[in-house]
């Protein structure tokens, strides 16, 4: 194999396999086995699955640690990412298998409930890591940031010296659209991709709807100002889309990381609880 | 001959003051220690610290002390110092030894090469003085030294104080490259293992621009030195003994009377002028040192190279009206950067851009020009600056009658051991004889003086030399002879050209049944045998059908007096043997560049080794053919030169011929309605042009170019048609290559564009790409951070920036900007302290250690990948305080152009190495940190061709 293939597919599906194969064993166990006192938590098989769910827990928290650290000799951080989604997914059944399925209002539900938020969100990232790529890609229609960025400094010289010999209207144009066009901004603004109130957008429309008839070079001059507006109107909200689709790609992790986080304190005050009062 | 030396406590120590050492050959420690043979009682000396290795005949000083410096004359000492006797060594600031020599008769002295013997030995391809010095006295010498940089600095102060009549002309400022430095400019002291000649009478260390130029003047100014700055030698004429250098300066035209001249110009040339009436007014520029001086003026700059160019646009920033004037139609010459920065100008209006006009003269207040068409345009003007490039100094050099080896624009000219040229009495030194590196001028400008004087004076790199020598034993002068003539191919090299070969190589003794190299390494190298003999195995490459593997291996003998390792020098392939001796051999290596650059300036080491080069490939195509065939195969084909995007063939021609690709990469294409389509790309060392050659009234079935610069080997039709009557594996090779001809161009017509984007952005060269998948990556910009956290703080590639690609699969190809390590690295062209390397694998990797971060290898890249920065070795807090503290911790932007900015003191060269100095994985491979922290695994490493495979394999 020469070119890149997916996380997923990485070493043909190895991690699939292994978590199918931990949960089948996982419920074969369960099934077969028949516990004094019922099953539940506290059986053997229960602290059994429940010690294995709590350790891997740790270890899909360790992707954040092994991600930074370039250095490592060890396998590449895409099998990492391809073990953390399948087994982090597989968890969703073997909680449940540890505690029998008992659920109730009570701590040990909760720190169960925030790992399916943790797993539910990272469901949505691969999904989103699977879509947004690409449209980032055509988007983006090779060329970079820095060049699209680049591209309206230049355009806004351009208008400033279009504007030049020009009525006020045109130069007040010229300036709400220089000084009044916002790229992201709040979260909101950054994930609308588009803004209403743009100042090129603006500009744009009173250099349109102006009523001062130019004739000859200026009139030439104001059709040229309203093409480089107009393009410049283009390229931010090129811009405007990168903007949101990157906030979508990150999106799911601002739930995904703090949730995990609560999923591990709340794991932290079941174990306690389980060990104090049992 | 021997001489005898003693060490002698003369000062500083008042409980062994007068205490004599006798220095025995080998090596002597100075120091306080108890194993020093020269113990020294006093609190400041160190342990060790100092060494002398005398070898009988000259003595190499070695400072060792970490705390306390050694002096010699009262200079301090870092690099070893060769001495002559009569120095007063210092040890740590009090201690005094002086060091005395004895000398058997004068007569008997053997000169570090004996030119006479070596003239008898060799057959030099063109004439070169071979008098032997006569010793003089420096009452008889009157000395011309013209260029005051720092061979002509080093002369001057020689001169001055060995009593000559003497005069400086220098007709800018002293040293007035370095003092063009930008301010704080580090200068560097390169090659590391030179020492300086120890006489030279003042410092000369890695410092600061404004340090070594204060070194400098003051040790002029101290030496009395006679300057004369501003002053043009405009001419020289009479011979030896009765030289008239005619200057010319403000005060105007000047004669100077020598007896000998040394010429000390340079390489950078005089700066090419107007030469049309008027040009002399004052406002008639060449030059602009600071464009803040100049405010709401007309200017006319002439020539958009990058000096131009950034002269124009510093300019106009700066509030004048500006005109730039391309005398032609194209800009070629600027970099990028430059170019774009000029367009920006010229669409804001900001700077008048005017094309094809030919300078006409200049008027009162105007400069004139002429269109193609004759017509004039005046252009009023109160500036006009001409950036038009630097006249060579070669025309010069040539009008005093000076003979260059051959035409090429890097040839040098041909000196004695003496630095004397053919014109006696004419000597260059410094970097018009190819020494660009400043402690090679300066040694060079003291014994070009020591040589005037006939003086036995050894020249500076005589211990490294002779260091190499430890193997093999004997003296430097009789390893250079013994070279010479053993290796006809070397026998043309002047002595300075093989003290330079001697130094850049290695001497290797290697018994019998070693591996020297093996196929398919990459390998800088080229080998000349002195002694023994090896063999080459090499792959029977006639049936071009058959995968490498089965391919039969066969072998061949070269003995002492032949080379290997030519085809890596000609091509940059592979290598395309293994080599094994036969017997205990002495081979010397020669880096790459070297052995480069000396077939550039000697045109028979440069036939000699494209003779073997064709030898060597016709005997893989062609194994069968009889030595008698090939030999008059080789002697017929021509050697083609094919600039890049030129036409080697086109579809309907005549052929002319098979062509072997010697270096660089070809591309095969057709005209489909109109459209060219791609069938194949061919590296060095495939053939092309096989289909029409065998059948006679056949025309070219395709259209072949250069994709990069590119040469080929031509064997004429006639020849080839001649040759395949008789022989059957030239019949079949070139039958089974029209066969792979129709299969390859069954896939073109099967319409994949994969390819031909990949070799349109640059996968023509590369030999391994650095490749995104846009549909797998997430944008994290992890592979950057892994990178710079790896490699000093800053990024080797852009991840954003490059080319992308959107397969008829669906997924987006993207080609982030970063080495792709060509099979030809233009970087390693003229790296002068030799930095770049390439390892077996095939990376190219710049050493830290040795760059002196010049910038040429950034010029030369077309593919902008290496970038000038200052690296941090510090690998920063670790991993639990960058999670603690993210804002703190983070010391470097991955994206920064700079790095952290307190890293190494000098911006050096960075680029991909492919993480060599991390631990490879098991199989060998590198590992590289942005793939391996790749956490979608979208970015991978691929071998283009093999990737173009995948491609076909996968969709096909």
């Amino acid at each position: 194999m020469i070119g890149p293939r997916s996380f997923l597919e990485y070493a043909r599906y190895r991690y699939l396999k292994v978590s199918l194969v931990l949960l089948l064993a996982s419920m074969a166990i369960y099934l077969v086995e028949d516990p004094p006192g019922g099953r539940s938590g506290s059986s053997w098989t229960g602290y059994g699955l429940g010690t294995l769910a709590a350790l891997m827990i740790v270890w899909l928290m360790w992707l954040g640690l092994r991600k930074r650290s370039y250095r490592d000799v060890g396998a590449p951080l895409q099998g990492w990412t391809s073990a953390h989604v399948y087994l982090g997914t597989s968890l969703l059944l073997l909680v449940p298998l540890h505690c029998a399925f008992e659920f109730g209002v009570n701590v040990h539900t909760l720190a169960y409930a925030l790992m399916c938020g943790v797993i539910a969100t990272g469901i949505v990232g691969v999904g989103v890591y699977a879509l947004v790529p690409t449209s980032i890609t055509r988007n983006r229609n090779n060329t970079t940031l820095d060049a699209l960025l680049e591209r309206i400094a230049e355009i806004d010289a351009d208008c400033r010296v279009a504007a030049e010999n020009l009525p006020d209207l045109h130069a007040k144009a010229v300036i709400t659209s220089i000084e009044e066009t916002r790229i992201g901004g709040s979260l909101t603004a950054q994930l609308a991709g588009r803004d209403p109130a743009c100042g090129t957008t603006r500009a744009l429309r009173s250099l349109r709807g102006s009523e001062i008839d130019l004739q000859g070079d200026a009139r030439l001059q104001e059709l040229k100002l309203i093409e480089l507006v107009a393009r410049k109107e283009l390229l931010v909200n090129q811009i405007r889309r990168d903007v949101r689709l990157k906030g979508l790609l990150d999106l799911w992790l601002v739930l995904h990381v703090p949730l995990a986080f609560a999923t591990v304190a709340a794991l932290l005050v079941h174990v306690f609880v389980v060990f104090w009062y049992h | 001959m021997s001489i005898e030396a003693r060490l002698t406590v003369v000062g500083g120590l008042p409980g062994q003051e007068g205490e004599v050492f006798e220095l025995a050959i080998g090596t002597t420690r100075l120091g306080r220690g108890a194993d020093c043979q020269v113990r020294l009682l006093d609190e400041s000396v160190s342990r060790l610290h100092a060494e002398i290795v005398f070898d009988g005949e000259s003595l190499t000083l070695f400072h060792k002390s970490q705390v306390n410096p050694t002096r010699v004359d009262g200079v301090e000492v870092a690099a070893p110092v060769v001495l002559a006797g009569g120095e007063e060594l210092g040890l740590a600031g009090r201690v005094v030894l002086r060091l005395e020599v004895v000398r058997a008769e004068r007569a008997e002295v053997t000169r570090p090469f004996d030119v006479e013997t070596s003239h008898a030995i060799t057959t030099p391809h063109h004439p070169r003085p071979t008098s032997i010095p006569e010793v003089r006295k420096p009452a008889e010498i009157r000395l011309a030294i013209i260029g005051a940089g720092p061979a002509g600095i080093a002369a001057g102060v020689r001169a001055a104080r060995r009593g000559i009549e003497h005069k400086l002309f220098e007709r800018a400022r002293l040293a007035d490259t370095i003092v063009k430095y930008q301010k704080g400019k580090l200068v560097m002291a390169e090659p590391p293992q030179l020492p300086l000649q120890g006489e030279l009478g003042f410092t000369f260390k890695e410092g600061k621009r404004e340090e070594v130029l204060d070194w400098w003047e003051s040790a002029v100014r101290e030496a009395g030195v006679k300057l004369a700055l501003g002053c043009n030698v405009v001419g020289i004429n009479g011979k030896k003994g009765a030289f008239q250098v005619h200057t010319r300066d403000a005060k105007g035209a000047a004669v100077f009377d020598a007896t000998h001249v040394v010429l000390a110009i340079g390489e950078q040339g005089d700066l090419k002028k107007f030469e049309k009436s008027g040009d002399d007014q004052p406002w008639v520029l060449y030059q602009l040192d600071d464009p803040g001086a100049y405010e709401d003026k007309r200017v006319v700059v002439v020539g958009v190279g990058d000096a131009g160019i950034e002269n124009a646009i510093a300019l106009a920033e700066n509030g004048n009206e500006v005109t730039v004037v391309n005398r032609r139609e194209e800009i070629d010459r600027a970099k990028p950067k430059n170019k774009s920065g000029l367009e920006a100008k010229i669409k804001s209006g900001e700077i008048q851009y005017l094309t094809n006009l030919a300078i006409e003269r200049f008027e009162a207040d105007a400069a004139v020009f002429r269109t193609k068409d004759g017509a004039e345009v005046r252009l009023p003007c109160d500036i006009a600056i001409g950036r038009l490039g630097g006249k060579k100094p070669r025309k010069f050099l040539e009008g005093l009658g000076i003979q260059f080896p051959t035409a090429d624009e890097d040839a040098i000219p041909d000196v004695s051991a003496q630095y004397e040229s053919n014109v006696p009495g004419l000597y260059l030194v410094g970097a018009v004889v190819g020494y660009p590196l400043i402690k090679n001028c300066l040694n060079q400008g003291f014994e070009v003086v020591e040589h005037i004087l006939g003086s036995n004076v050894l020249p500076a790199d005589e211990p490294v030399l002779a260091e190499k020598l430890k193997e093999v034993g004997g003296t430097v002068s009789e390893m250079l002879q013994r070279i010479q003539t053993t290796v006809p191919t070397l026998a043309p090299l002047t002595l300075v050209q093989m003290r330079s070969l001697l130094f850049e190589s290695q001497l290797r003794v290697e018994p019998a049944g070693r591996v020297v190299y093996n196929r398919a390494d990459f390998d800088n190298s080229f080998f000349s045998i002195l002694e023994g003999e090896v063999e080459l195995a090499y792959l029977d490459n006639s049936n071009p059908m058959q995968p490498e593997e089965q391919r039969r291996e066969l072998t061949m003998r070269r003995k002492a007096g032949q080379f290997f390792g030519e085809e890596g020098l000609v091509s940059g392939r592979r290598r395309g043997e293994t080599v094994t001796t036969k017997t205990r051999v002495v081979l010397l290596e020669t880096p790459r560049n070297t052995m480069a650059k000396l077939a550039r300036s000697v045109e028979d080491v440069r036939r000699a080794i494209d003779a073997a080069y064709v030898d060597f490939a016709l005997a893989t195509l062609f194994p069968s053919l009889p030595n008698e065939t090939r030999r008059r195969i080789a002697i017929q084909a021509k050697t083609l030169v094919h600039p890049a995007g030129s036409t080697i063939f086109a579809e309907g021609d005549e052929p002319d011929g098979l062509h072997l690709i010697r270096r660089g990469t070809a591309e095969i294409y057709k005209k489909h309605e109109g459209v060219e389509e791609q069938i194949r790309s061919l590296r060095a060392g495939a053939t092309l042009g096989e289909i029409a050659v065998l059948r006679p009234g056949s025309k070219r079935g395709a259209s072949a170019r250069a994709s990069v610069d590119c040469e080929t080997v031509l064997f004429p039709t006639d020849l080839v048609r001649a040759v395949a009557e008789h022989e059957r594996d030239v019949r079949e090779f070139l039958e089974a290559k029209e066969e792979e001809f129709r299969i390859a161009d069954a896939r073109r017509q099967h319409g994949r564009g994969t390819m031909l984007w990949l070799q349109k952005e640059g996968g023509k060269e590369a030999t391994d790409l650095l490749m995104i998948d846009e549909t797998l990556c997430v944008r994290c910009d992890n592979c950057e951070k892994a990178c710079a956290e790896t490699h000093g703080g800053v990024s080797r590639l852009r991840r954003e920036a490059g080319a992308t690609y959107m397969t008829s699969k669906g997924s987006a190809l993207h080609l982030p900007v970063a080495c792709q390590h060509c099979e030809n690295p233009k970087c390693m062209t003229d790296c002068p302290p030799n930095a770049l390397h390439r390892d077996p694998n095939g990376e190219v990797w710049i050493d830290d250690e040795t760059c002196i971060g010049c910038g040429n290898c950034e010029t030369y890249c077309p593919y902008g990948v290496i970038k000038m920065a200052k690296v941090d070795d510090d690998p920063g807090p670790g991993l639990l305080m960058r999670l603690l503290f993210p804002m703190r911790a983070t010391k470097k932007d991955p994206k920064a152009k700079d790095g952290a900015g307190e890293g190494t003191a000098v911006k050096k060269a960075v680029k991909c190495d492919l993480c060599r100095e991390l631990p490879a994985k098991r199989s060998g491979a590198p590992r590289a940190a942005c793939v391996a922290s790749c956490p979608t695994g979208a970015i991978v490493r691929v071998d283009p061709a093999a990737f173009v495979d995948e491609i076909y394999e996968r969709q096909g």
